[in-house]
């Protein structure tokens, strides 16, 4: 059958392209068209290429915002795989919201993080993206929206379709506030209220983030080889896509909706924006309270700068006296509103007239793109060709149908597990990390099942080998002594009769995980008959019924 | 082609396209609900259904396509925005009041009548959203005690309790903004009252914009909110090494090289 979702991504793709060109054939034409109206007029015009790009170049404001998208996920090599990146530099965070589920992120998502860091901060103090974020809001406040998000960007595309667009008003105003709410109950609140289960819910992410699904999931369902992962979907997608759909259609009516109403981050960044040196800034004394500023601005502002401002600079055309400054290199001269007074100004412009400037070949802002584009192709050359440390290992994988070889793993507490010496019909391989929510919730699962079946079946649950503490006082083996079962709450993980073990390996191939087809998703279930034959594998949550349906099937079999 | 014709041609696109985008959309959501509840997530499945979507989306893509070429064709002529911000401005009305025009005070009683009336309704929405909160927190509280880590079904049950007073908090909402747009209105018009006054009685008098900040005051401002500046960023890099120190960092690096499924809706 002909891959209908593919064929989609590449008509679409196509048409974005083809739109592209024939809107640059147009503005030639135009532009010509112009020239030769005022060459007939008999007004002086010259046609150069510096006056053509000029005149219809994107703002540098896009121009930023479509380098740093870029940035954020150079690593094409994900995309073509199908696979996320597991390097190194995902231990830094961007500024903005950029999913690092997506194939081609490489760096983490500051929200996403927060969340993590919080569901853990009874184990350990969030110290690391609790600084990161401060630093990011107090250097650059809500500039971060305006030029480092990408989900900005493509709000701003969204608006740029041709409907009738919903004004501003009163109603919007009191709305802005209501990403505040977001904020403490799905960023804090709720990730703080399951810290005590030991289970990590990032709820913002969960349930409403778009970038998630825009970003990750649906660039990792596109490719052929993550077909298995639809296996997992169910009702929290449904809802997810829905949302997604919602914040997209509604973007094309709203300017930045989701930005505005919903986003989290935004909120965070908004309290540090008249504290951050980017930035839009208010002269108050040439300020004459026309107004003309907010009006001109799309975004819900009171006063120029303020939290809801995200530093865009397109209000300081609109202003009469000058009084808004531009303050950075991320704006264009037009915006800038230099502190000088009119006096000034004007001796400058009379020296000007009569002392000829030497011009110069590469401005400041040439180099800086230059400098810019480099970093932007090194980065592409790194991740893509050089960084050969963190592509998935060429190990054997075995799959459903395949004889598994014998896997021999160290046990919490005592022991070793050998799958040749155990001798139960049935093998079950639960690969579960402690950091991992789904993998802690659906865990009591296996017990019962093991406790179900008795000796007939015998399983293990492999933790996965990215750990940051095996002993000591947040590791694996305190979770696993301290952990209460939520079916009976005076047993504790620790008297479960299925077996705990630690993969080997630094989590990155090389371990009984990727062996088994282990794709960077947790949890992951394998199960084995008599002859160690991989009858079923699943990456995913499984409940109790699933996991009786299937060995119900192989037990009838054996 | 006249001006007004253009404009309509732009404006019966716009609602084409518009219309056409929530169309789309609810489509889209309608084929993955039907997917979910008739045979389950496939990609199989997922590529059967696009394919009914499929000419929509392209003739979503090329009525955008035909929006920017039509926008080449037709260009919008820009009109510069009336302003009336100066009759809705706070510092306006604090700047009015200011000035004592005792001529004024039937205006003066009248703008502290709408002060009141605002206050109240913006009290009443905060009471009710003030217990929502509570709600909130104390069914938060109650997690801990739950008989099940299910995360889906706590949170289910919690929206259960909190679905009244969220729609009631909603719709007191709703109900203030209306009531601060209508307040707002006659505000407006007593501040037209009061600016006419001003302009027509006080012509020979300069209008004071602001009072001009001293120098000190400039510079312990600037220099209040450098010192600022300076303890912040001081203080996250000391969280940010204290955060490699304590293994927060690697905590960072394990779960954003492993796929967030829950994150990306994969669940």
């Amino acid at each position: 059958m002909v891959d209908t979702v593919i064929i989609i991504l590449t008509i679409t793709v196509t048409c974005i392209l083809v739109a592209v060109l024939a809107y640059t054939v147009l503005c030639i034409i135009r532009l010509i068209k112009r020239y030769r109206q005022e060459k007939h007029s008999g007004i002086k015009t010259e046609l150069t290429l510096k006056k053509w790009v000029s005149h219809y170049r994107p703002a540098r404001r896009r121009l930023i915002q479509v380098y740093t998208a870029l940035l954020y996920n150079v690593n094409i090599k994900g995309f073509i795989s199908g696979s996320i990146y597991q390097g190194d530099t995902k231990i830094l965070c961007v500024p903005g919201i950029n999913c690092y589920s997506c194939p081609g992120a490489v760096a983490a998502c500051p929200l996403g993080a927060l969340q993590n860091a919080l569901s853990a901060s009874d184990k350990k103090a969030p110290y690391y993206i609790v600084g990161i974020i401060l630093l990011f809001g107090i250097l650059f406040g809500r500039t971060v929206c305006g030029f480092f998000c990408p989900l900005g960007l493509f709000q701003e595309l969204l608006y740029k379709i041709k409907t009738p667009k919903l004004p501003k008003s009163r109603f919007t105003y009191f709305l802005s506030y209501f990403k505040y709410i977001i904020l403490i109950m799905f960023v804090i609140a709720l990730p703080l209220a399951f810290m005590s289960s030991g289970t990590s819910v990032p709820a913002f992410c969960k349930y409403i983030c778009p970038g998630g699904t825009l970003g990750g999931a649906i660039w990792l369902l596109v490719h052929p080889a993550n077909a298995d992962m639809f296996a997992m979907l169910g009702l929290l997608f449904l809802i997810k896509f829905g949302v997604l759909i919602i914040i997209i259609v509604a973007c094309v009516f709203v300017y930045r909706g989701f930005c505005r109403f919903l986003c989290p981050l935004g909120a965070i960044y908004g309290l540090f924006n008249r504290l951050a040196p980017l930035g839009v800034k208010l002269q108050k004394e040439r300020c004459t309270e026309c107004g003309a500023c907010v009006s001109s601005c799309k975004m819900d502002i009171r006063i120029v700068g303020d939290h809801e401002c995200i530093n865009c600079g397109e209000c300081a055309d609109s202003c009469p006296t000058k009084a808004i400054k531009c303050q950075g290199f991320l704006y264009e001269s037009s915006n800038l509103c230099k502190e000088t007074s009119d006096a000034v100004a004007q001796v400058r412009r009379e020296i000007d007239a009569v002392v000829p400037k030497k011009s110069k070949r590469f401005g400041k802002s040439a180099i800086a793109w230059c400098a810019a584009l480099a970093v932007l192709l090194g980065a592409f050359v790194f991740y893509n060709f050089l960084d050969t440390q963190y592509v998935p290992n060429e190990q054997t994988v075995y799959s459903v149908g395949d004889i598994c070889p014998d896997i021999s793993l160290e046990l919490y507490g005592d022991g070793k597990f050998s799958l040749s010496e155990t001798d139960a019909d049935i093998v079950i391989i639960n690969f579960w990390a402690t950091w991992c929510g789904p993998c802690v919730t659906e865990l009591p699962e296996f017990e019962r099942i093991a406790h179900y079946y008795g000796e007939r079946v015998s399983v293990v649950a492999v933790h996965s080998a990215m750990i940051t503490e095996k002993d000591g006082q947040y590791g694996v083996l305190t979770f696993i002594n301290t952990k209460r079962d939520i079916y009976d709450d005076s047993r504790t993980w620790a008297d479960y009769s299925i077996m705990f073990a630690q993969d080997t390996g630094d989590g990155i191939g090389g371990n009984v995980y990727s062996m088994l087809g282990g794709k960077s998703l947790y949890p992951m279930t394998v199960i084995l008959d008599s002859s160690h034959k991989i009858v079923f594998i699943r990456q995913g949550s499984v409940t109790f019924d699933i996991l009786k349906e299937q060995i119900d099937v192989f037990l009838k079999t054996a | 082609m006249n001006g007004i014709s253009a404009s309509k041609i732009r404006l019966s696109y716009g609602f084409f396209v518009g219309v056409f985008t929530i169309i789309v959309g609810i489509l889209f959501i309608c084929l993955c609900a039907d997917i979910y509840y008739t045979e389950g997530f496939s990609r199989e499945a997922a590529s059967e259904r696009l394919g009914l979507l499929l000419v929509p989306m392209i003739l979503w893509v090329v009525s955008i396509v035909l929006g920017a070429l039509l926008s080449e064709l037709i260009p919008t002529v820009k009109t510069k925005k009336v302003n009336n911000m100066p009759y809705k401005s706070r510092q306006l009305r604090k700047r009015l009041l200011e000035n004592n025009f005792f001529e004024c005070v039937e205006e003066k009683r009248n703008l502290k009548k709408i002060d009141v009336v605002r206050a109240v309704i913006w009290l009443v929405c905060a009471i009710f959203g003030l217990v929502t909160s509570i709600i909130f927190i104390v069914k938060l509280t109650d997690f801990g005690h739950s008989t099940t880590v299910d995360v889906n079904s706590n949170i289910l049950t919690m929206l259960r309790v909190l679905l009244p007073w969220i729609i009631l908090s909603v719709v007191l909402f709703i109900f203030a903004i209306i009531g601060e747009c209508i307040v707002s209105a006659k505000e407006n018009e007593i501040l037209k009252k009061l600016c006419i006054y001003q302009n027509t009685y006080k012509q020979n008098e300069p209008t004071v914009i602001h009072n001009q900040k001293s120098v000190f005051e400039k510079y312990s401002s600037k220099q209040g909110v450098f010192v600022l500046r300076l303890t912040i960023i001081a203080v996250a890099v000391i969280f940010i090494v204290l955060g490699i120190i304590n293994g927060g960092a690697s905590d960072v690096l394990i779960k954003a090289v492993n796929i967030c499924t829950e994150c990306i809706g994969l669940g």
